[in-house]
């Protein structure tokens, strides 16, 4: 751009080397000094051999003067005559012509008929009329060329009394020729220095301009566009630091350019990342304008629709296919500035076919926060669906495995014994102590069925509970005498601590002893060994799984159960609160199913962390008495 | 527990019904002893081994397997018969690997027990 310019400068406004504008001016001022020199210098040697004439006349005209006063004083004009004469013998002495005291010739140089003759002329006029001396230049008539005349009056020594005039006719033709020869000789010597000045100026405007053009071309070179050369220019003036300038110049523009280069580089690789990123990945992206037409769309997209990918570009977003009808409702209801919600699960027709798309909206904004475009993102989910779908079964299927296994359990043991009892009876009819075993064992395991058949509906069935305030040590306290004897049994230690100020809670106190005995007696279990159950009471602001944590002032009673028995794995801790899951061999698998199932229905939660062969810890949220109230 | 009681029938279950039950199966015929913990059990085969024993496999502490695992290991004369009301058929597989004598599913049938035991015995 920048050599256009110059190129386009240097054509605009008829280019001349400096070299030439510089020869030029120094030729123009030298022919200006040395004419002036030249001029002033003939005048000077013209009026120098003029006034040697001059002198030269007057000193003619006085020796003549000098000569003649005798003939005067006497009218002798034959000597005069005489003495004219012998004067205008010299070549450059045109005439001489002495007047008497009343203006006649005295005697003329060759023209002896002019003598005792006025002469009328002007000329003579004036040499006659004036009383000291006169030179005048004359022209005579025709083409003769002019001459000097000098005229001088003669006085009689001692008084002012005239006898006469001189006058001389000096030649100019002498003189004319000598200041010609003077002046040629000026020109000569003028056009030599003339000369020897151009061939200096230009040679030093070659040496000016040399660095110049060095400059110049390296300029012109850079403004094509080729920075990547070298500046020589040495001369120890503004040129050099003028060049010196310039080089640090291109070595900017081209550590510059290598800058841009790089960054260009950059650019262009993240832009072809993008632009692969956006083909290659699995999930759909559109992007449309806020006018709602498509801005982007990337292939996969583009196949999720079952369009042509390229065709979208700039159309409404109505062209994105017929199947994506409830897209396009979500995107024209993104485009809302006030519609809240984001992701959304969307079907679409794909070639025919049902697919499950989940849609995630977000705006692009400009620097003022208004929407510039909405960028939907587009992942299909079908086959995570069918899966999740699947592993849904599956986990039905295997809870109902389990389910069904622990019922078996807990059903075939009861009914084993019932069932070995009712075979031997025909048998054993008549023996009295069989009759009492029968007694004995018969209802109990019938009663044992009845009850879990009772376990497992109150599992299954509404909550139905009686709720009143409820005292909670008291609770606790009860609860763990109904398991004095095991405890004792087992060697186990009940370490009690109540630190809640309030006692009573809002609960149905059946249910909840159930669910608490559940706790003390699964710890009770895992600490075969023995061992010590801490329980704990206290007030806390905060439930972990609460969705909705009330606020200080109502907050949760926090029970903690914390035993010192085999602990469990964590995929047992998983499964802990299912109906029938068991880790321990004793037990039903239905106790801490029923105390989950509880403490929930009282608005509450729990949850168990545990460490294999360190021990277990129940933590029971339940609501405190405001907020069940 | 007394030496020379090799002839006794060892019955090992947690659930107090199948003792009982037992006993009004075998009681009448064969010395029986009850127990009602596997830890109890290894306890009392290592003063003395019946020829026969039934064992349940759930129960707290030590399970039906492992007592069997320990049984098999150092008295090979004792024959164990499992009886368990877990229907899981993994159980049993794993008791057959461990040289159960008899795997027998509850509800147990009088006549099969009285016949296993017969045979086991003579």
């Amino acid at each position: 751009m920048a050599g256009r310019r110059k190129s386009e400068g240097t054509k605009g406004s008829r280019y001349v080397p400096l070299r030439y504008r510089f020869i030029a001016v120094t030729s123009i001022l030298l022919i200006l000094l040395l004419g002036t020199t030249a001029i002033l210098l003939g005048i000077q040697q013209g009026r120098s051999i003029r006034s040697q004439l001059e002198r030269r006349g007057l000193a003619v005209a006085q020796s003549l003067a000098a000569a003649s006063k005798a003939a005067l004083a006497t009218y002798n004009y034959l000597a005069l005559e005489q003495v004219v004469n012998q004067v205008a013998q010299d070549p450059d002495i045109l005439y001489a012509v002495i007047h008497d005291k009343e203006g006649r010739v005295g005697g003329y140089s060759g023209r002896p008929d002019l003598q005792g003759k006025r002469l009328e002329d002007q000329a003579t006029a004036k040499a006659l009329s004036s009383s000291s001396p006169v030179i005048q230049e004359i022209q005579p008539a025709g083409s003769n060329p002019l001459f000097l005349e000098v005229s001088l009056p003669i006085y009689i020594p001692g008084s002012d009394l005239r006898w006469g005039t001189v006058r001389i006719a000096l030649s100019l033709q002498h003189m004319v020729v000598q200041i010609r020869q003077i002046r040629l000789i000026i020109a000569g010597i003028g056009g030599l220095a003339l000369a020897i000045g151009i061939v200096v100026s230009a040679w030093a405007a070659r040496r000016i301009t040399r660095p110049l053009g060095e400059l110049m071309r390296v300029t012109v070179e850079a403004a094509k566009g080729n920075l990547d050369q070298e500046v020589h220019v040495a001369t120890g003036d503004e040129v050099e630091v003028l060049a010196s300038n310039f080089a640090v110049m291109i070595r900017e523009i081209l550590a510059q350019r290598n800058q841009l280069e790089i960054q260009l580089r950059e650019i262009t690789r993240l832009q072809q990342y993008t632009e692969k990123l956006l083909t290659t990945m699995n999930d759909g992206l559109i992007s449309i304008d806020r006018d709602g037409r498509v801005a982007a769309i990337n292939p996969a997209a583009a196949h999720m629709l079952g369009i042509d990918e390229v065709s979208g570009i700039g159309d409404s977003i109505e062209t994105l296919g017929s199947g994506a009808d409830e897209l396009l409702a979500y995107m024209r209801q993104m485009l809302e500035p006030a519609y809240g919600g984001n992701q959304r699960e969307i079907q679409v027709l794909r070639n025919g076919e049902q697919r499950i798309i989940l849609a995630n909206c977000s705006p692009l904004l400009d620097k003022e926060g208004e929407v510039v475009e909405l960028i939907t993102n587009l992942h299909d989910v079908t086959e995570l669906k069918k899966l999740e779908a699947k592993m849904r079964q599956t986990e039905r299927l295997a809870a109902l495995g389990i389910l069904a296994a622990g019922m078996a359990h807990e059903i075939r043991n009861p009914l084993s014994a019932i069932k070995t009892f009712v075979q031997l009876l025909p048998r054993k009819i008549d023996r009295p102590d069989f009759l009492v075993k029968f007694q004995r064992t018969v209802p109990r395991e019938l009663e044992r069925i009845n009850r879990l058949i009772e376990d497992l509906l109150e599992l299954a069935r509404d909550p139905k509970y009686h709720f009143a305030p409820v005292n909670l040590r008291g609770l606790l306290l009860e609860c763990t005498e109904l398991v004095d004897e095991e405890l004792a049994q087992r060697g186990v230690r009940i370490d009690f601590s109540f630190r809640a100020d309030r006692e009573e809670i809002w609960a149905d106190s059946d249910q909840l002893i159930k669910a608490f005995q559940n706790l003390v007696r699964n710890a009770v279990q895992a600490m075969a060994e023995g061992g010590d159950l801490g329980i704990d009471v206290r007030e806390v602001d905060h439930c972990p799984m609460a969705e909705r944590n009330p606020g200080r002032e109502r907050g949760w009673v926090l029970l903690t159960f914390r035993d010192t028995g085999a602990g469990m794995t964590p995929e047992s801790l998983k499964s802990i609160f299912n109906p029938f899951f068991t880790t321990k061999d004793t037990g039903t698998g239905l106790g801490l199913a029923i105390t989950h199932k509880v403490i929930t229905e009282h608005g509450g939660a729990i949850e168990v962390e545990s460490t294999l062969g360190v021990g277990s810890t129940f933590r029971v949220y339940l609501p405190s008495m405001e907020k069940a109230s | 527990m007394n030496k020379g009681m090799e002839n006794t029938i060892l019955i090992v279950d947690d659930d107090r019904g199948i003792l009982e039950s037992f006993d009004a199966m075998l009681g009448d015929d064969y010395p029986v002893t009850m127990i009602d913990s596997g830890v109890k059990a290894l306890a009392f085969l290592n003063e003395s081994q019946p020829r026969l024993m039934f064992l349940d496999l759930k129960m707290p502490g030590l399970n039906g397997i492992e007592v069997l695992k320990w049984v098999r290991e150092r008295y090979e004369d004792v024959k164990v018969v499992v009886v368990t009301a877990l229907p899981q058929d993994h159980y049993e597989s794993l008791a057959r690997e461990y040289g159960v004598y008899r795997y027998l599913r509850k509800p147990l049938d009088v006549d099969e027990v009285e016949g296993i035991t017969r045979t086991a015995l003579h």
